[in-house]
């Protein structure tokens, strides 16, 4: 699950990046990878590359493409010198737990 | 990296085709159905009736069906298809196919006009078997949805050499086997082989995913596939063997058996599921099972009453369970597949449509509440011998495939509209501004 620290140095980018990536909506659901907890780590370690970890609510999933693409395009204007690279995971898997109480309510799952 | 993992959707010609060949099909179906009403209470081996028989079951359902195949074999084998010409090859064969061989039906020339016509259908479904086996063949891990998928497609040959081959007894009768036998396990085999084993596999993946609801109990789908194929498989060598025969009732209660625990997993995702409105999609498919549910309960009525229970068990299970199915599931997945083509540069850019935005939602609500009242119309219109009624549910089915059919192409002609802005991105905060700015 993505976390996010005040004391962690590349506080302000991720908070940019985490803002940029709720444009990036999972066609399948209706609701995008952020509330949906599909995004489990943003790494700004290395100055030139951002490297985000995530999964996809479905295995080959054939719209992971897309969301890849959306991806690129909504965080290459904020950080253009560095190059982003999606790293795409099965583990741990996901499931409807790793969504924000705001993802459920788009859902319309009841609590 | 991601390449490794992320699916490459199969090429669009690989699986709109089937879509447009299927709302083509629907249509046609729909006039059929208003010329045939005279002869609805007529034998159900009418040549007309016949035709309308493999307008729904190629021409409709199974295009729609291999369509669906080729998007969806894929994620569930978590491999790409093996080959997206074989998939156009194959719609080519079933759709000339089918055009030649439902109206050598409708207008009965037996011969080369019937047998060219089976024949093309007959190498669509080698083509079609060759795509599943191959995408599946490099599949690593073992999964019992693909085991249904494989061997539908092995079903789906079986069934259209049945096929052709009591065709050619028409011309050359060369079997000892009475043509009613064959034609009885080419219906059954299609049904309970091509159509169930296919539904079972693509159904048990598809239905729990759009629930959102999940169950645990696999040992559910590994008996239903067991005893369909055990069931199906006793069926054909006793009917070859020793004809329709009492024994066949232990191949039927297998299949039922097997039927009943693909129902139950369905229900087990049903009742675990998260998301609990059900959407028209989905009452569509809820009602297809209801349907399957009643064809079974109607069995031995069937074989105890008159002809007309033969005409209802047949509507059941080709206008309920497998129309009911498509109906629904078509807006389940064909947005997905077009928003995935032309909104896939797009996506991030500018505020792109959702896929359910491809579609009218209107027409959608339309073509729900003339399905049931076809269906409710043209029940009465059997059970009583009632022309107008019957008249008045083919009009419902004919406006029913209207807004189909209507949908279905505002989907596939659908064209992006870029905005001018496009290529800039939409910032949701100040602290984006901010940084947009600099």
């Amino acid at each position: 699950m993505l976390e996010l620290s005040i004391q962690d140095p590349h506080f302000k980018e991720k908070m940019l990046a985490i803002d940029a990536l709720h444009q990036v909506i999972d066609p399948e659901l209706f609701v995008n990878i952020i509330d949906l907890g599909l995004v489990y780590d943003l790494d700004f370690s290395q100055p030139d590359q951002l490297v985000i970890t995530m999964t996809l609510s479905t295995p080959h999933c054939p719209l992971g493409e897309a969301i890849e693409a959306g991806i690129h395009h909504v965080l290459e204007p904020f950080f253009p010198n560095r190059k982003i690279e999606v790293n795409i995971v099965w583990e741990p898997p996901w499931d409807f737990s790793m969504m924000t109480d705001e993802g459920r309510r788009q859902l319309g799952i009841e609590e | 990296m991601a390449d490794i993992n992320i699916g490459k959707a199969p090429k669009n010609y690989a699986v709109l085709p089937f879509y447009a060949g299927g709302a083509f099909f629907l249509i046609c179906i729909a006039l059929a159905l208003l010329w045939v009403v005279p002869e609805l209470n007529g034998h159900y081996a009418a040549p007309h009736i016949v035709a309308l028989v493999h307008m729904f079951t190629v021409g409709w359902a199974s295009m729609i069906m291999m369509g669906a195949t080729y998007q969806l074999l894929p994620v569930i084998c978590e491999h790409d298809l093996f080959s997206s010409r074989l998939s156009l090859f194959s719609f080519c064969c079933v759709f000339v196919g089918a055009l030649l061989l439902i109206s050598s039906f409708w207008w009965f020339h037996p011969g080369w006009w019937m047998l060219s016509g089976g024949t093309l259908i007959w190498i669509a479904s080698v083509a079609y078997l060759i795509n599943v086996v191959g995408t599946g063949g490099r599949c690593d891990r073992h999964h019992i949805r693909k085991c249904f998928m494989v061997f539908a497609g092995s079903w789906f040959v079986f069934t259209t050499t049945l096929g052709w081959w009591t065709a050619l007894q028409f011309v050359h009768p060369v079997s000892h086997v009475p043509i009613p036998t064959w034609l009885k396990i080419h219906a059954h085999v299609g049904m309970a082989g091509w159509f169930l084993q296919l539904i079972s596999g693509v159904s048990t993946q598809l239905i729990p995913m759009f629930l959102l609801g999940k169950s645990k109990k696999s040992y559910l789908l590994n008996w239903a596939f067991v005893l369909q194929n055990i069931g199906l498989l006793s069926f054909v060598v006793l009917s070859w063997l020793i004809g329709i025969h009492a024994w066949i009732w232990i191949s039927v209660a297998l299949v039922v058996a097997g039927i009943v625990f693909h129902l139950a997993y369905l229900y087990d995702a049903y009742q675990h599921r998260v998301r609990k409105p059900l959407d028209l999609q989905m009452k569509h498919s809820l009602l297809s099972f209801l349907f399957l549910s009643l064809a079974i309960l109607s069995i031995p009525v069937v074989y105890a009453f008159d002809h007309r229970w033969s005409i209802i068990y047949g509507m059941l299970l080709l206008m309920g369970w497998v129309s009911s199915l498509i109906l629904g599931q078509t807006f389940k997945t064909l947005p997905f597949i077009v928003w995935n083509d032309r909104y896939k540069p797009w996506n991030g850019k500018f505020k792109v449509p959702l896929p359910r935005q491809l579609y009218s939602e209107r027409r959608l609500q339309w073509q729900f509440r003339l399905y049931l009242a076809s269906w409710l119309l043209l029940f009465a219109g059997i059970m009583w011998r009632n022309r107008i009624l019957d008249y008045a549910g083919s009009l419902c089915w004919l406006g029913m495939s209207v807004c189909y059919g209507w949908n279905v192409m505002q989907i596939l002609f659908h064209r992006v509209q870029i905005p001018e802005h496009a290529g800039t991105v939409h910032t949701r905060s100040t602290l984006q501004r901010e940084n947009a700015g600099h």
